[in-house]
């Protein structure tokens, strides 16, 4: 699960980054950019909980300050 | 227990002492972080408000990158070495020079500071929210709420911040981590579609849309308040607080070596040059199929990249106002012992949102960041003084903790009077706010020395 998760995030990812290129040469239109970027950004978010871990540093219940 | 949770609970315990070798981490750790951190609400805001202030591409481009250059080496060869070899929090070291009740009070200041920032990324997430409901935007000068509607949006979205920041944190800081690497990709996007939209296909054509973007701005003209200087200036001292502020310490004690500075150049590259750059052109895109040159995040990047550009507005701003929330409620907590986490997480929440209902704090985001940095960076000068100067001048360092002291005057006034003559060059003679970081940054530093050596805190 966490492989496959991983897999579709940086398919999503790749695609949220082609995509503005594409659109940029002329190989897709306004629209189609737009939903791709939307769907991608879907997928990145229900895959990227299973396998991005939790932030390491800082941690801010230790430090009260900025 | 879970080995995060170890880690977790292993990194509370060693708050006030050095962290042990065990717990060190390789720079990986921070390239990515650094990344994440600097590509956030205040970006989408920053680069349009470049444009506005009619500053010319070279500038930017040239500017920028020694102003990031010159961040990066404060990070690494300031801040970074003392983190390193301390091991200490900012918080517990300014303590130890300090006193406890001097670190509570410029700990307030940075509470009171953190809420208008926070404030700031709520108008920020509101200008995508209000979307969907045909908002209308206030103007670029405004300083009150256009409508109702406006402050309604702004109220809504604030609570919900302001809720999550007070009962979980966790998961929020969870899905800022997630959402990081999305939020770079699509701040990239969002630049390249501009690009495509400005229909410029040189360097040339570039410039000359550029500049016509300035003068549609500015009302036919083309007027500059910065040059290659103040936007060096700038980008060097947007993070000042953090770097020369010695804020960081936070962050580096748990790097391995002081090289691990290096990362800083992700989150300044990125964050800062990028993401800069791209919301920039968002807004030049903006006046050329709009005609609208209100730099307000949400409608620029729904221009761009549609919906996708609408959550990421949403999503920058809400991940920079949470945590900024919450370090601002711990401030206020800290000083008055006694109250909740949660009352004074929901006050600083109230405190931001009555902030993010006036949209000029947005606006003058590019101020307003110079005065930040303006009053919290010079106690990191005292911090650096203490650390390679007081010894061989004869000066006792961790003066406080040596003498029980809970306020240090030497430090108080050393902070107080340099910040003090920069507020008044800022406010009253209306000067601009980075000129004076480095300047209140040096004369903290030297302050301090002076004053402890003639307040009789030499060693022997």
């Amino acid at each position: 699960m966490k492989k496959i998760s991983k897999l579709l995030g940086y398919v999503s990812l790749w695609v949220l980054f082609l995509m503005p290129f594409a659109y940029f040469f002329d190989l897709v239109g306004f629209t189609a950019m737009t939903g791709a970027m939307l769907a991608s950004t879907v997928v990145w978010y229900l895959t990227a909980f299973f396998w991005i871990g939790d932030p390491q540093v800082p941690n801010l219940e230790e430090d009260p300050l900025l | 227990m879970s080995e995060e949770k170890q880690s977790e609970s292993v990194c509370s315990e060693y708050e006030r002492e050095r962290i042990p070798d065990k717990q060190l981490k390789g720079s990986g750790k921070f390239w990515g972080m650094y990344a994440g951190e600097h590509a956030a609400g205040t970006e989408f805001m920053i680069g349009p408000l470049f444009l506005l202030a009619g500053v010319s591409l070279q500038n930017i481009f040239w500017g920028l990158l020694v102003g990031n250059l010159l961040a990066v080496l404060s990070w690494r060869y300031v801040c970074a070495p003392i983190a390193t070899q301390a091991r200490l929090t900012l918080y517990f070291h300014l303590e130890k020079i300090a006193g406890k009740d001097l670190v509570k009070l410029y700990n307030l200041a940075n509470g009171v500071l953190f809420c208008f920032l926070a404030g700031a990324m709520i108008t920020v997430s509101a200008t995508a929210v209000g979307i969907p409901f045909n908002l209308e935007m206030p103007a670029f000068d405004a300083i009150y709420p256009n409508s109702v509607t406006f402050v309604v949006i702004v109220l809504a979205v604030g609570a919900v911040i302001s809720a999550v920041a007070g009962i979980g944190y966790d998961a929020v800081s969870k899905f800022a981590n997630i959402a990081a690497p999305w939020m770079v990709v699509v701040f990239f996007g969002c630049g390249v579609v501009a690009l495509k939209q400005l229909e410029i296909s040189s360097w040339s054509e570039l410039q000359a849309i550029w500049t016509e973007s300035i003068q549609f701005a500015q009302g036919g003209e083309v007027r500059t308040s910065m040059g290659f200087l103040e936007v060096m200036l700038f980008a060097w001292f947007c993070n000042s607080a953090m770097h020369i502020g010695m804020s960081d310490l936070s962050v580096f004690r748990f790097a391995k070596k002081a090289s691990s500075g290096w990362a800083t150049i992700g989150g300044m590259y990125v964050g800062h040059y990028m993401a800069w750059l791209a919301a920039a052109f968002m807004l030049a895109a903006q006046i050329k199929l709009t005609q609208s040159t209100i730099p307000v995040p949400g409608p620029m990047a729904y221009n761009v990249v549609g919906i996708a550009g609408i959550i990421c507005v949403v999503v920058a701003g809400w991940t920079t106002a949470n945590p900024t929330i919450y370090r601002a409620g711990l401030a206020f907590q800290a000083m008055l012992p006694g109250t909740s986490r949660l009352s004074m997480t929901l006050l600083a929440g109230t405190v931001a949102t009555i902030a993010a209902v006036f949209p000029a704090f947005a606006f003058k985001l590019l101020g307003f960041v110079g005065l930040y940095g303006t009053i919290l960076a010079p106690m990191g000068a005292v911090i650096f003084a203490d650390w390679y100067l007081s010894k061989p001048l004869g000066i006792i360092p961790n003066q406080a903790e040596v003498s029980g002291k809970r306020i240090n005057k030497s430090v108080l006034f050393a902070w107080l009077i340099p910040v003090a003559l920069s507020l008044y060059c800022i406010m009253v003679l209306g000067m601009t706010t980075w000129y004076f970081v480095l300047p209140s940054w040096i004369a903290c530093g030297i302050l301090f020395l002076i004053f402890s050596r003639l307040r009789g805190q030499q060693s022997g």
